[in-house]
């Protein structure tokens, strides 16, 4: 099971929110193919997806809002990740039936969201932290 | 999250930087390689998990305790590891039964004494429970090796280069063994390996390290070798066939033929790397230019076969000969005339003015594949 | 986003590094202390001392390692260039007994030529004899109590330095480098001096700084022969004319030419580094001596032995036999229990106190750490005389100290606590030998693999346990060597016990002292071979360590 325990966290809110709304799918997917209801993954995946691009369109916008200077670094790294997403829809659409594709497609829809998505997104705690204060101020 | 989390780790030794803003999450069970050359900081990312080197930037949390930050220093006594070197660096003066129980503190010597032979079971070693290290072979050792640092139930396993020590075809049998024990144990392992074979082998996830510690992409093995982001990624794994080219009409030329692509402007000049087995041989001579053969190596299923591109081919002098791996039903002598070609699948094109701009803020970001078609 | 260092600049602070660091200046302090008593303004003593005795000390110190330095080069390169490169009768046998001398005190050495060298000695009495002489001014024999006999007698036991050294250098040579210069047409000669010789200076330039260290640190010889150099003049400003701040002084300046022996010796051992070639040994094939090269290298190899060692120990042996009912009484048992304690204590201390310093470096590799542990293994330079006045003046002063607390807060006067007890004599030995542990426990510690700590220390064992379970088994043996050799320096230690032993104590080294001044050394005959015979001990260990070294014999199995 995926939890986003403190070390997970970017103290932004929506960001925040938007990430434990992945978590709770990649979990759903978890769930459902350890209750042997494997087929119903295409239709979780796809809204993870669709849940994942937005969640990078709000995060870039959000990032050029406030400044960050790597903002197009961290777009470019989200454009690298569709290769990926597609792969998951393929897995996702093969689970019902193909037990190597429900392991891919768990440990990599785990992987996906941990380390390219979350894990790459504490590159810019620090920064919309001190943002934060010093908007406060 | 079970697991080790580590963010934005950098670390230095007096001026030379070798760890930038590195990043990696390894959930409980899965197995993650750091692949890198020597000096890109695979090792020092160990140590720092291992608390065997103090953190100076950065944090690691395992089991969603932080056991380093700047402020935080857990000793590596305290973080519930299990630790295996290249050199094994098993105790040489104790019995394997003696180095397997070492990491048992704390528990009744009978019950120590019986988990260890449970470990040297799993590893198949019981019956060396009474020998020292020194009357082992390496395979053996590195076994015990691994025992050792399961015994204590570690919430992370940390293994430094742990097959380089053993000849090929032990290492092929005992990783395999590995695997196979690490699997059942359902430890977060960490691997560092300069081994991109070994890598694809075990790994449920790659990372490879660039220069000074830079993550340059993570990723599936299957990924890492048929999605590389850039070109170090690509020339990693085995011989490359080199060429430069610039986009034009929305594709690119090569001796070997056209390769269309896509997200690239026109004009702009780019490396094109193709893998020996996307080099296609025709012996029948159809189209494409026409080759020389100047050498064959078998190597069981496949041939690896050095080849010259005709001089009509109008290839560059120095990109005219090429490696291809083609199956070992191609005899060259039974043809007289091949031609050869290309398979995009296993070309992959990285724009060559972009690098520049690339030296960033330690992004994983790299440049786009630019997917051939 | 660089790594920033700030934060981290204070975290080489724990129990290990403090330790190191408290350790190392506490036997840092009779250093300081000497210099501190000599800078010390004080009454008109160095004006005095200046304009009299100095230039004396000076030239007498200079002649005296001059002397040293050129017999113990000659016999010391010469004999290990023999037993190296040339095959002869007995030279396996020569190989481990060049370093016999090594366990003759050269105090000792010196009563026992005396004895027989001097007027009424067994020489000039068989000479008189053999030509009917009757009076001393017939016939010309040289002094043996003067400057030249000093020379002599320390040449004869600190040669084995010299040997020691550079036969490893030499034996280290590749075989090949020498055959090159053979077959490039340089005889056996033009190679030793074009090839070798060259090669090898590094390590007699160490052997001959060490040897220098011993001589400025040698006090029975001199203080017995009325040599006047630096150490005989600190005692007798000290003890004589009773002024310790001029006996500061003198140290203090004696300590210049000990920076100097030391500066010499790093730098050699710096330069020693570059000069491995390669690792590949192979048993070296000598040239084969005939005839008259033969008899010429086995003289030259005897000699040394025979006057540094078989002679006089054959001489204490006949007087130990002679005048065993003196010898023998319940006082020398004493002083040899004595010895024994003191010896074993400080033994015991040195290695403890060098692993925990040597580990402390291992686990915290911060310059500090290092460079304090380095700088507390100095003592063995500095000569005993010096680090005597340094252990009275820092002990002195620690009393004064508690005293006046004492006094001030409970009105009870504790007197001197510390100066003239055993705790000053064990102090001061071991400041001076706590280099010789530190650096082989060292030394030992660095074989094994950092990987054995970090798999330690993630099995869950903290750094002592590590330190208990892992290394202290691993390092056993070499930790043994260097207590022994600790144990037997300190049995044969003069200089400083005569100054810091409580009142009425004797060690062996003592009681010899004082009966062999007396020329009683039949009394003291059974205590000086004692003194010999525990400084075969580390004699043994050496050629052990030689027999099993020898390139091209290979080690056994270890799996057997």
């Amino acid at each position: 099971m995926v939890d986003l325990a403190s070390s997970f966290l970017l103290e932004c809110e929506s960001l925040d929110l938007e990430h434990q709304h992945l978590a709770d799918i990649v979990n759903q997917v978890v769930k459902v193919i350890d209750d042997g209801e494997a087929e119903k993954c295409a239709d979780l995946v796809s809204e993870f997806v669709k849940s994942a691009k937005e969640h990078f369109a709000n995060e870039e916008a959000l990032l050029v809002k406030v400044g960050y200077p790597h903002a197009k670094n961290h777009q470019d790294h989200h454009k690298s990740l569709n290769a990926k997403m597609d792969h998951l829809i393929e897995f996702a659409k093969m689970a019902g039936v193909n037990h190597i594709a429900r392991d891919s497609l768990r440990k990599e829809l785990v992987f996906f969201l941990m380390d390219d998505v979350i894990t790459t997104d504490m590159d810019f705690k620090s920064f919309i932290e001190e943002k934060a204060k010093t908007d406060n101020a | 999250m079970k697991g080790l989390h580590i963010v934005g780790v950098s670390h230095a030794y007096g001026e030379n930087k070798v760890l930038d803003n590195a990043s990696l999450m390894i959930p409980a069970g899965e197995l993650v390689c750091l692949l890198g050359s020597s000096g890109s900081g695979k090792t020092t990312l160990l140590r720092l998990a291992a608390g065997l080197e103090r953190l100076q930037l950065g944090k690691i949390v395992i089991d969603d305790k932080i056991v380093a930050d700047p402020e935080v220093h857990v000793p590596p006594d305290h973080r519930g590891i299990g630790l295996m070197f290249q050199d094994y660096a098993l105790f040489p003066h104790l019995s394997i039964i003696d180095n397997v129980t070492f990491g048992l503190r704390g528990m009744a010597k009978p019950k120590a004494e019986r988990r260890a032979m449970e470990m040297l079971g799993r590893v198949s070693m019981t019956k060396y429970a009474q020998s020292h290290p020194h009357m082992l072979s390496g395979g053996q050792q590195q076994r015990v090796a691994m025992a050792r640092a399961l015994a204590p139930e570690p919430k992370l396993l940390l293994l430094d280069e742990p097959f380089s020590g053993l000849d090929t075809n032990m290492r092929l049998h005992i990783r395999e063994e590995t695997l196979t024990v690490l699997k059942a144990s359902g430890v977060a392992t960490v691997m560092v390996t300069h081994d991109p074979e070994e890598a694809m082998f075990m790994a449920d996830r790659i990372k490879i390290l660039g220069e000074s510690g830079r993550i340059l992409q993570s990723g599936r093995p299957h990924d890492i070798y048929y999605h590389p982001q850039h070109g170090f990624v690509a020339k990693l794994f085995g011989l490359m066939n080199r060429f430069e080219s610039v986009i034009v009409g929305g594709c690119v030329e090569i001796p070997l033929g056209k390769i269309r692509v896509k997200g690239l402007g026109e004009g702009r000049p780019v490396e094109v790397l193709v893998r020996p087995e996307g080099v296609i041989l025709d012996s029948e001579g159809k189209d494409g230019p026409v080759i020389d053969v100047i050498s064959t190596h078998l190597l069981g299923h496949d041939n690896i076969v050095r080849v010259r591109l005709s001089d009509e081919s109008g290839a560059k002098e120095d990109e005219k000969e090429l490696y291809v791996r083609a199956h070992h039903a191609f005899e060259p002598e039974l043809s007289n005339r091949i031609t050869a070609g290309v398979d995009p699948e296993y070309a992959f094109i990285f724009p060559l003015d972009d690098l520049g701009g690339m030296a960033g803020a330690g992004y994983t970001a790299w440049p786009q594949p630019h997917a051939a078609e | 986003m660089a790594p920033t260092a700030k934060m981290n600049s204070w975290s080489w602070i724990n129990v290990w590094s403090i330790g190191t660091v408290l350790i190392a200046a506490w036997v840092v302090l009779p250093i300081v202390a000497v210099l501190y008593i000599g800078l010390t303004p004080s009454d008109e003593i160095w004006t005095h001392l200046a304009s009299t005795v100095l230039p004396l000390y000076i030239s007498t110190t200079l002649q005296l390692m001059i002397g040293v330095g050129i017999g113990t080069l000659i016999i010391g390169v010469g004999t290990a260039w023999l037993v190296s490169t040339c095959r002869f009768p007995g030279r396996r046998l020569f190989e481990w007994a060049l370093l016999l001398p090594m366990a003759m005190p050269a105090y000792v050495i010196a009563y026992v030529y005396t004895d027989i060298l001097e007027y009424a000695g067994p020489v000039q009495s068989l000479l008189r004899d053999m030509f009917g002489w009757t009076t001393k001014r017939e016939y010309w024999f040289p002094e043996i109590r003067s400057l030249g006999g000093a020379a002599s007698m320390l040449t004869l036991v600190l040669y084995p330095y010299v040997y020691l050294l550079s036969r490893a250098a030499f034996m280290e040579q590749s075989v090949c480098v020498l055959e090159a210069s053979r077959v490039l047409g340089r005889g056996p000669w033009r190679s030793f001096f074009s090839v070798a010789l060259p090669l090898a200076r590094p390590a007699i330039v160490i052997g001959v700084s060490l040897v220098l260290m011993e001589t400025l640190n040698d006090f029975g010889t001199v203080d017995f022969f009325a040599v006047s150099t630096f150490t005989l003049g600190i005692y007798d400003v000290w003890l004589n004319m009773n002024n310790v701040a001029g006996a500061a002084q003198l140290a203090g300046l004696l300590l210049f030419f000990v920076v100097f022996l030391v500066l010499t010796e790093r730098f050699a051992r710096r330069k020693q580094r570059f000069h491995h070639t390669t690792s590949k040994y192979k048993a070296l094939p000598g040239y084969e001596l005939e005839g008259r090269a033969r008899q010429l290298a086995i003289i030259g190899c005897a000699l040394p032995v025979v006057f540094g060692f078989v002679l006089p120990a054959a001489v204490l042996g006949s007087y130990a036999v002679i005048y065993f009912e003196a010898a023998a009484n319940p006082e020398v048992y004493r002083h040899a229990g004595n010895s024994v304690m003191l010896s074993a204590l400080t033994a015991f201390l040195a290695v403890a106190i060098g692993i925990f310093m040597a580990y402390g470096v291992r686990l915290r590799n911060e310059r500090i750490v290092r460079f304090m542990a380095r700088f507390a293994s100095l003592g063995y330079a500095v000569p005993g005389s010096v680090l005597a006045v340094g252990v009275l003046g820092s002990l002195g002063a620690l009393d004064n100290g508690i005293d006046g607390f004492m006094r001030r807060n409970f009105e009870i006067s504790t007197g001197l606590l510390f100066s003239g007890s055993i705790a000053a004599v064990t102090f001061g030995y071991l400041v001076r030998f706590l280099a010789l542990s530190f650096g082989s426990v060292e030394a030992s510690l660095a074989k094994i693999t950092p990987n054995m700590d970090g798999a330690a220390r993630s099995l869950g064992h903290g750094p002592f346990s590590t330190l208990t379970r892992i290394h202290i088994p691993l390092i056993r043996g070499s930790a043994l060597t260097a207590a022994m050799l600790v144990f037997v320096d300190c049995m044969k230690e003069l200089p400083m016990t005569v100054i810091l032993r409580p009142f009425n104590f004797h060690t062996l080294a003592t009681y010899v002292h004082e009966f062999a001044s007396d020329e009683q050394l039949g009394e003291a005959s059974l205590a000086a071979l004692a003194i010999v015979g525990f400084g075969i001990l580390p004699v043994l260990v050496l050629s052990f360590a030689i027999t099993r070294s020898r390139p091209g014999h290979t080690k056994k199995d270890q799996s057997s």
